[in-house]
């Protein structure tokens, strides 16, 4: 049983905005809800007010501009986005990161900017957009600001969004020939569990050496991370299988992992060591195909 | 609003349903005021799958839908597979195929695996079973599920 709360259903975007920035605490925008209705069952949150925004269509879709800048609605479900031939094609780190999260029900009504917003250290999806380097649009009674994917979260599933304020668009740069990105997550069950450990890793490459590289961990907390330091051994050098270890075993040291009942620290730090070099391979690889598949 | 009235056309049939309660939810709605009592809530946290029904077409947890998002849409639950006296293949597969033990999870599985063979007629295993990861079976093994889906996909010779 759900706790008591009104429904409100604003038509658009200036109306949601405005009814939130009123309303402030005590309203929480509603998506997906395959997050925000078990945190109101368990009683871990009892907003007076749920603001349906899924009438906001132009917070829908995925689109690709002229320069190869592709544009992703917030509230686009994760199934549109596996269905999305621009996603299939220009985004196959997302791809890897889809077929993952949930099953087919909830990725049927969750939302990739709800994922985002909910701030879960394991969330996959802001893994693959730290790794991608995405900037959030962000709609508030004041207008529009635009801010780096990292800068969102501020702690253990908490955002920087002011009251009033909603995410609605996700931008993605587009794919320079020589880049490719891959994400793998690891789980005891087949599916349906949140990652103990998911690896995201994008390359710049240009002739098998490594000019930039994003790294990003989903892990127990408290905020989805990158690995710098693994950056830094990748950035500039040769690729190869040595480079990739060494590159696993200094994220591994600077992930910041506690143990907890799913998992003591030092397993998934040993997850790093051994998901890290698989998941640049296979970046590196689809890297070195970019420029060949149409992109 | 604290509650509302909706129009849902469940099954191909429209309903309207006033004073809808604001924390309603679809499972809810279905079972208590629409008496379509096929579909279950095992866990009302979105784990289990046993509340699924298709919302416009897609498998969805109804116990994460509130019955006033519904409103407008179309929603088919295990009680609109059949055609008159005659199952639905998936229906028949499963009953041949031995894959309803307590039948608790039965209704979400047929609507899952409907879900999956109107978009993939020809699913291989690992699809099946991805497309089922959803819904939990505490009885069969699962394994007379999957023969049952890949029964009914072979047979089905027009889409239903």
């Amino acid at each position: 049983m759900l706790p008591d709360f009104e429904l409100l259903e604003p038509r658009d975007l200036r109306e949601a905005v405005a009814i939130l920035a009123e309303l402030g605490g005590r309203a929480r925008p509603l998506a997906g809800g395959t997050d925000l209705l078990v945190e109101m069952r368990e009683g871990r949150t009892r907003p007076g007010y749920l603001v349906d925004i899924k009438r906001l269509e132009e917070l829908k879709g995925v689109t690709v501009s002229d320069d190869g800048a592709i544009v992703i609605g917030a509230l686009t479900t994760l199934r549109a986005l596996e269905r999305s031939a621009i996603v299939r094609e220009k985004l196959p780190i997302l791809c890897d990161a889809l077929s993952q999260m949930g099953s087919a029900q909830i990725r049927s009504r969750g939302t990739i900017g709800g994922n985002l917003c909910n701030a879960h250290a394991s969330a996959d999806g802001t893994a693959v957009l730290l790794a991608l380097g995405a900037r959030l649009r962000l709609r508030g009674v004041d207008g529009s600001r635009e801010i780096a994917v990292e800068e969102l979260f501020s702690g253990t599933h908490k955002t920087i969004l002011r009251a009033g304020e909603i995410l609605t668009h996700i931008h993605l740069s587009p794919g320079s020939p020589g880049s490719g990105g891959a994400y793998a997550k690891f789980t005891v069950r087949n599916a349906m569990d949140p990652a103990l450990v998911g690896v995201g890793v994008f390359l710049q490459t240009d002739g098998g050496i490594c000019r930039a590289a994003r790294i990003a961990l989903a892990t127990t907390g408290p905020k989805p991370q990158r690995a710098m330091r693994a950056e830094e051994v990748l950035g500039g050098q040769r690729l190869g299988d040595e480079l990739f270890a060494q590159a696993g075993e200094a994220a591994a040291k600077e992930a910041n992992v506690t143990s907890n009942w799913r998992a003591p620290e030092d397993y998934s730090r040993h997850l790093i060591t051994v998901m890290l070099p698989e998941v640049a391979r296979e970046a590196w690889k689809r890297a070195g195909n970019h420029g060949r598949n149409g992109r | 609003m604290k509650e509302k009235s909706i129009t849902l056309r469940i099954n191909g049939e429209n309903h309207v349903f006033n004073h809808v309660p604001a924390p309603k939810t679809l499972v809810d709605l279905l079972r208590d005021d629409a008496g379509f009592m096929g579909t279950k809530e095992g866990c009302g946290e979105g784990d289990c799958g046993a509340c699924t029904v298709l919302l416009d077409g897609e498998p969805v947890n109804s116990c994460l839908v509130l019955a006033a998002e519904a409103d407008g849409k179309e929603v088919l639950t295990v009680e609109g597979l059949k055609r008159e006296w005659e199952l639905h293949p998936l229906q028949e597969a499963f009953i041949e195929k031995g894959a309803v033990q307590c039948g608790y999870c039965t209704p979400g599985m047929l609507l899952a695996a409907k879900a999956l063979l109107d978009e993939n007629p020809s699913p291989t295993e690992t699809e099946i079973r991805s497309a089922i990861a959803g819904n939990l079976c505490r009885c069969t093994g699962y394994v007379r599920i999957v023969q049952a889906i890949q029964k009914a996909a072979a047979n089905s010779s027009r889409p239903r």
